[in-house]
């Protein structure tokens, strides 16, 4: 498949000197030039997972008649098979993401876009952007003003709130023992949050990683 | 207690005026103690009112160094106690700012469309517009930017040009009562819209004051796709949703503006070149003008709607955000052998002017209803209800102030060309302004639009327009469209 689909990162990361792969027709990242690995705060880039938005008042409905469990608290979220997440942004929009090698959300969109009474598909061309480290946190007080350290990691809130002037969604996950930042936000504003957090993150002594180094368990960069 | 201590004036009256030089009060604002003596003369006595009329304490150290001596001015000038004036709102900040609070990072947001590193290829000038930075102009070595306007303009003209247009808000609206939603909000009619058409959008607010314009587009019986202005689609997103909050009709809204890339192929030969890029049958049988159609291009679903702002064969393509940057090089790359160009919003704002479209924003104000606009033609009085219907009865059977005409200047004036808001003076009175103004090529004068007294607005009157220097130039109202005035280029 040729890399048709561009993150909305693309020109900010080739500054970066990837070495782009191609997944889901998508040029991927899977490893920079100067990789920030093993500093405190690293970003990366996720825009290339498979994503799918629903919205209306059957939707709820129509997910669990897909056999998909939907979060019943609103600004919620629950993993999916195959690394995947399904997040309640309020009381009748869902986001579904897949993970590397998922399929759930690519599989959904046929069904959606046919017409369904009472759900209406939203197209989700978001920026995904990750970020990790011993130090996040730092990162986060900048840039954020929501104190994530005043509920525990197992709390699964998707937060929808401001970082740096843009709006996004948050939520938090573990990962080799360290909190890890999902966000998404309006594709448009994507360079912008990304040069904005990796400014500040550099001055805290972090920098961007390939997706490859961040997630080898994914095995998408040909280890 | 001394009548000193209580209060609390511990210097004397520090305010020596002279008749001959200048004494300040206000260093911000350049206040003397006359400025307080004439407020307090008109009645302005009060010290909230003596501040708005003075503007005391308004400018950058917000009345830290004025404040009180105003108070003590005013207190002379009325003969009462300096407690018997009061002192005015303090607001943050109250009390100084440590500058260290001020130097943290600044966050100023901008929006980028998926095409814009193609645009800084290209030698994009870029603008801000609604928070975007969009493209102004091509920029071309050795050529002022006037030329490369015109000429991105020709090349639409002549051969084929590309604009993006994702800045567009972009909005979906599915649902039962979709169409009965989009009869209440803008001021024509869709009910009756055939699947697969578009149709010009007019939206007022409650006082029939034109707030935003756009296409709508019927993908569905229950589902229409449509366009905002670039500034104003959160604001119209928003409103929409309160607007479904409180009618509660069976509709969901979903804001896609930044989901979808758009950009509008137009020109000439746009048809030949995107028929090598889909299997749309794009004949004008299959696809007339004003037609909307889903299909692949390049490999990208896409909605395809045939429009002619620019007044010109084209084809506005919206495609998912993703796939935007893919299809504007496919576009480009294939275009080469049709002469195909970029243009700007510059070029943009000139085509439409030769075809007399208006601009929100610029060919309207904060007052211009479709009355002054000359846009009644887009208005459907004989609806149930739509916003801003009510007053637009009301005001209906009123002779308007002024109203939006074309006008030319004579031929050979290209060297002086009217600027925008430049007033219509007639009889020494101001009788209009200029909205929009531009020499063009393709007609062969300077063309533009201004509101006119309505007793100037008639074919072939003519009326002065005051010019920098208070020079004035004297200008021809003349009928619009401009350009192609059959509006057969749109419909090749």
């Amino acid at each position: 498949m040729i890399a048709a689909r561009r993150s909305p990162l693309h020109n900010e990361l080739q500054k970066l000197g990837p070495r782009w792969l191609n997944v889901h027709g998508m040029a991927v990242p899977a490893r920079l030039a100067q990789e920030a690995e093993g500093r405190p705060i690293l970003l990366s880039d996720l825009s290339f997972l498979a994503r799918a938005g629903l919205k209306g008042p059957q939707a709820a409905h129509w997910l669990a008649a897909q056999g998909i469990a939907a979060p019943e608290q609103i600004n919620s979220w629950l993993t999916l098979p195959n690394d995947g997440l399904i997040a309640r942004l309020g009381a009748t929009e869902f986001l579904i993401e897949d993970g590397a090698h998922g399929q759930l959300a690519a599989s959904l969109k046929p069904a959606l876009r046919s017409g369904i009474a009472g759900v209406y598909p939203v197209l989700r061309q978001d920026a995904a952007i990750v970020m990790t480290g011993t130090d996040v946190n730092s990162l986060l007080l900048e840039t954020c003003s929501v104190n994530f350290m005043s509920f525990p990691l197992s709390e699964r809130r998707a937060i929808m709130t401001s970082m740096v002037g843009v709006s996004v969604t948050i939520v938090r996950w573990a990962h080799n023992g360290l909190p890890l930042y999902r966000i998404w936000c309006d594709g448009s504003f994507g360079p912008y949050l990304w040069d904005t957090l990796l400014e500040v993150a550099r001055d805290l002594g972090g920098g961007a990683i390939g997706v490859a180094t961040l997630f080898p368990e994914w095995n998408i960069g040909g280890q | 207690m001394l009548e000193r201590e209580r209060t609390a004036q511990s210097h004397a009256f520090p305010i020596v005026d002279s008749s001959t030089a200048k004494c300040f009060v206000d260093f911000d604002e350049d206040l003397q103690p006359k400025d307080f003596a004439n407020a307090a003369q008109e009645g302005f006595d009060n010290i909230e009112l003596l501040k708005r009329y003075t503007t005391v304490g308004m400018g950058p150290s917000q009345g830290k160094h004025s404040n009180m001596n105003a108070i003590r001015i005013l207190a002379r000038i009325k003969d009462k106690p300096v407690e018997a004036i009061g002192t005015t709102t303090a607001r943050p900040f109250f009390h100084p700012v440590a500058m260290s609070h001020l130097a943290g990072r600044g966050f100023a947001p901008e929006r980028l469309t998926p095409m814009h590193a193609f645009h800084q290829h290209a030698g994009a000038v870029f603008m801000q517009a609604g928070g975007w930075l969009r493209p102004e102009y091509y920029r071309q070595e050795g050529v002022s930017k006037e030329d490369s306007v015109r000429s991105e303009a020709l090349t639409v003209r002549s051969n084929v040009g590309i604009v993006d247009v994702g800045t567009l808000g972009k909005l979906e609206v599915y649902g039962a009562q979709a169409a009965e939603f989009l009869e209440r909000v803008y001021t024509g009619r869709f009910a009756n819209m055939k699947v697969g058409s578009t149709r010009y959008a007019l939206m007022l607010d409650e006082s029939a004051v034109i707030v935003d314009d756009g296409v709508v587009a019927r993908l569905g019986e229950e589902h229409f796709y449509f366009t905002t202005t670039t500034s104003n689609s959160a604001i119209i997103y928003r409103e929409l949703a309160r607007l479904n909050t409180l009618w509660r009709l069976n509709v969901g809204i979903v804001n896609v503006t930044g989901a979808y890339a758009a950009m509008n192929l137009a020109g000439p030969k746009s048809r030949e070149l995107l028929r090598q890029l889909t299997s749309l049958d794009l004949s004008d049988a299959a696809f007339p003008y004003l037609a909307a159609r889903e299909a692949e291009v390049a490999g990208a679903p896409a909605r395809l709607l045939r429009v002619g702002f620019v007044g010109e064969l084209g084809y506005e393509i919206h495609v998912p955000a993703q796939l935007g940057a893919h299809l504007w090089q496919t576009l480009m790359e294939q275009g080469a052998p049709y002469g195909i160009r970029p243009f700007g919003v510059e070029a943009q704002r000139l085509l439409r002017l030769e075809k007399g479209h208006i601009i929100i924003g610029q060919d309207t104000d904060g007052l211009s209803t479709p009355l002054d606009a000359a846009l009644m033609w887009g208005v459907k009085m004989d609806k149930p209800f739509f916003i801003g219907q009510r007053s637009l009865k009301i005001i209906q059977g009123r002779q308007p102030a002024q109203v939006l005409a074309g006008f030319a200047l004579p031929m050979g004036a290209k060297a002086v060309v009217p600027k925008e808001c430049q007033l219509v003076i007639d009889c020494g009175n101001i009788a209009g302004r200029v909205t929009s103004v531009a020499y063009s090529e393709s007609v062969g004068r300077t063309v533009g639009l201004a509101y006119l007294a309505p007793h100037l607005n008639v074919i072939g009157g003519k009326f002065n327009i005051r010019i920098e220097g208070g020079a004035t130039i004297e200008a021809e109202v003349v009928k619009t469209p401009f350009y192609d005035a059959e509006g057969q280029r749109q419909k090749l």
